[in-house]
């Protein structure tokens, strides 16, 4: 089996949101990879990033994060994210983007709260 | 048919009964091949134990009723052994016997089955049949063993770091592909040495590779006897005479480099790109196989170095690119001592978009600071980009919070995709206060004359999103007060905590020395050990 630095898994929930699930580190090596995920989900479907299994997460994964903000923004959708550690969440707040991007505690909420939204 | 496929071969022959034996040995002797012979399973099984691999019987004529075990245990210890698998078995059997003996004799291993009575011409058919089989499968395995070595050594190529390690890796493919040695012959990155990698496993300092150089115009030599200008691979051959002269020429006449004759196998991936060469004995390409492999490993060769290269020198473009677009000097102020440090990623990583800017203008010093996320050529660009306009603007005298909505407005335009985080202070006229205006930045440190330090937290977003910025944020001075703006590669420490690098950076700031220069380095020494990426670092002391 072939080792990663970050897993992506991608699902679509029967409500009609797509959640993508990172594990490990998302960094400069892995956010091209995380690119192309966010790429090749649903367009038309809110959608989010369950974060509860990263570890780290740098400036260069915040703006793959945002990317994901921009394509949801862009096709009139929405992005949430779940699980965001503190420090994740300071990095975020200090880019100023926390408030673009509401981190709620587990994916069902988030999903929740996007549906409502939706 | 080729002439070794037909050839005479060494022929083992088993027969208790000494009239048989004398009889098959002599026909197969009148064809050409030579003969050993053994009276019992035991004894030729000791003979082929005791026989070195490479002068191993290519056949064995077996009897099938020996005195000590049957032809058929015989046969099948002969298959089960791994140095003689390969050995085809021709079973005789001195009596007239049923189907089911000649069935069991192939169930269990046998390439054919002879009855008595032998006619002569049947049986040397038979084992000139056998021969050519068995020739022909060898040849195709040791050809599939070679293209796998081939694809080891291709990999080899691709995961070199440097020009010795890729010539080395070139000349112990060569020897992969059946080569007794070889030398592979590049250029190197500065153009101004060949590389040479030999490798000669029977020389008395072993299994090593000799790194030797040589001057670049052996390279044209090498050329002239070959492709010349050309594209693609060739092979030259070489008699001593000529290949004395290539080597005595270029001062490699006692580098001990084998004598020739040789073959010259080069490869040259695009017009003008130097040639890479695999020079072997001439014998090594004399099979039509190895002819077309050594070419192949020539050419995976020229390939990888030319990828090496390309990296290289996209590397240093990038890192000109990034000098140039760092400001050359800082202007001299009255009553502000500047200092700043700019060091790029580690060699091997990807550039980065790091910046820092000073720029006097109406309405005071304005300092900034900032990161376009990402390690492309393109984020460096932006950068450059960034900064530039950074100073057009400002000339015209916008307040911080213009300036940031116009670099916000330009980057979303120019460079769609892409954010950056840019801190500006602007300190006033009159040195007693600051105007802090933050896209999203590290937050800037004040070092107050006390000597305690801390951050100015007051922020606005990124800049990317095209979303407006919060008005800057006052912050009254005293003379003898320190500013540190600096960008995440001073702290980011994989696996560690942001608030924990922050909060050592403070406390490093607080107690560094207040001259400047010294602050400086002792900052980028303490914390940007083993960064990877890019760190910018801007110090101002307000007098």
């Amino acid at each position: 089996m072939p080792e990663y630095a970050l897993t992506i898994e991608v699902r679509t929930r029967p409500v009609g949101v797509t959640v993508v699930a990172l594990a490990g580190e998302l960094d400069h090596h892995t956010a091209p990879r995380l690119h192309r995920a966010v790429e090749r989900t649903a367009e038309d479907l809110p959608l989010v990033l369950d974060l509860t299994r990263l570890g780290f997460c740098d400036s260069v994964g915040v703006a793959e994060l945002l990317f994901a903000f921009r394509r949801t923004r862009a096709a009139g959708t929405s992005l949430a994210l779940a699980g965001t550690s503190p420090d994740l969440g300071r990095l975020l707040a200090m880019a100023g983007v926390d408030g673009l991007l509401p981190s709620h505690d587990t994916v069902d909420a988030a999903v929740g709260a996007l549906h409502r939204g939706g | 048919m080729t002439g070794s496929d037909s050839g005479p071969a060494t022929v083992l022959v088993l027969d208790d009964n000494d009239a048989t034996r004398y009889i098959v040995g002599s026909w197969l002797r009148r064809s050409g091949h030579t003969v050993v012979e053994a009276v019992d399973g035991t004894q030729a099984l000791a003979l082929l134990e005791r026989t070195p691999a490479a002068e191993l019987p290519e056949l064995a004529v077996v009897d099938i009723s020996l005195p000590d075990m049957t032809g058929f245990e015989v046969c099948e210890r002969i298959k089960s052994g791994p140095r003689t698998a390969a050995l085809p078995v021709v079973h005789i059997s001195a009596t007239a016997i049923g189907a089911s003996d000649r069935t069991q004799g192939l169930h269990r291993g046998a390439d054919a089955y002879l009855t008595e009575p032998i006619d002569p011409a049947e049986l040397q058919a038979t084992v000139t049949a056998v021969l050519r089989y068995t020739r022909a499968r060898r040849h195709a395995e040791r050809l599939a063993a070679r293209v796998a070595a081939l694809h080891r050594s291709t990999l080899a190529l691709y995961g070199a770091a440097d020009t010795d390690e890729l010539v080395a890796a070139a000349a112990l493919g060569a020897i992969r592909l059946g080569a007794a040695r070889a030398t592979a012959i590049a250029l190197g990155p500065d153009r101004d040495a060949l590389h040479l990698a030999h490798h000669d496993p029977d020389l008395p300092d072993g299994p090593a590779v000799r790194l030797l150089q040589a001057p670049p115009v052996l390279l044209d030599v090498i050329a002239h006897h070959t492709l010349g200008d050309a594209t693609g691979t060739d092979t030259a051959l070489l008699d001593a005479d000529q290949w004395h002269e290539v080597l005595a020429g270029h001062g490699l006449g006692g580098a001990g480099l084998p004598a020739g004759p040789v073959a010259l196998v080069v490869a040259r991936t695009k017009p003008g790109r130097p040639l890479l060469a695999v020079v072997v004995d001439r014998d090594a390409v004399a099979a039509p196989d190895e002819r077309g492999l050594l070419p192949q490993l020539t050419q995976a060769g020229a390939l990888a170095l030319e990828a090496q290269r390309s990296q290289a020198e996209e590397h240093a473009l990038a890192l000109t690119l990034q000098r140039s677009f760092l400001p050359s000097r800082l202007p001299a102020v009255p009553e502000v001592g500047l200092a700043v440090r700019y060091e790029p990623a580690s060699a091997r990583s990807e550039i980065g978009g790091d910046f820092y800017e000073a720029i006097d203008t109406p309405a005071g010093l304005l300092l900034a600071i900032g990161d376009v996320a990402g390690h492309s050529l393109e984020a460096a660009m932006a950068m450059g980009e960034l900064r530039h306009a950074l100073r057009a603007y400002a000339i015209e005298g916008h307040d911080p919070q213009t300036l940031l909505h116009r670099l916000d407005a330009l980057l979303t335009r120019l460079r769609p995709g892409l954010t950056a985080t840019v801190c500006l202070v602007l300190i006033a006229p009159d040195r007693r206060s600051v105007k802090v205006a933050n896209a999203g930045h590290l937050p800037p440190l004040l070092r107050l004359p006390d000597g305690s330090a801390r951050y100015l937290t007051e922020h606005g977003i990124l800049l990317g999103l095209n979303v407006p910025q919060p008005p800057p944020v006052d912050f009254p001075v005293e003379p003898g007060t320190t500013l540190l703006l600096v960008t995440d590669g001073l702290i980011e420490v994989p696996g560690e905590h942001l608030q924990t690098g922050l909060d050592a950076l403070r406390d490093a700031f607080a107690a560094a020395p207040a001259a400047l220069d010294p602050a400086a380095d002792l900052l980028l020494s303490s914390f940007a050990r083993a960064q990877t990426d890019d760190v910018a670092l801007l110090l101002a002391r307000l007098d």
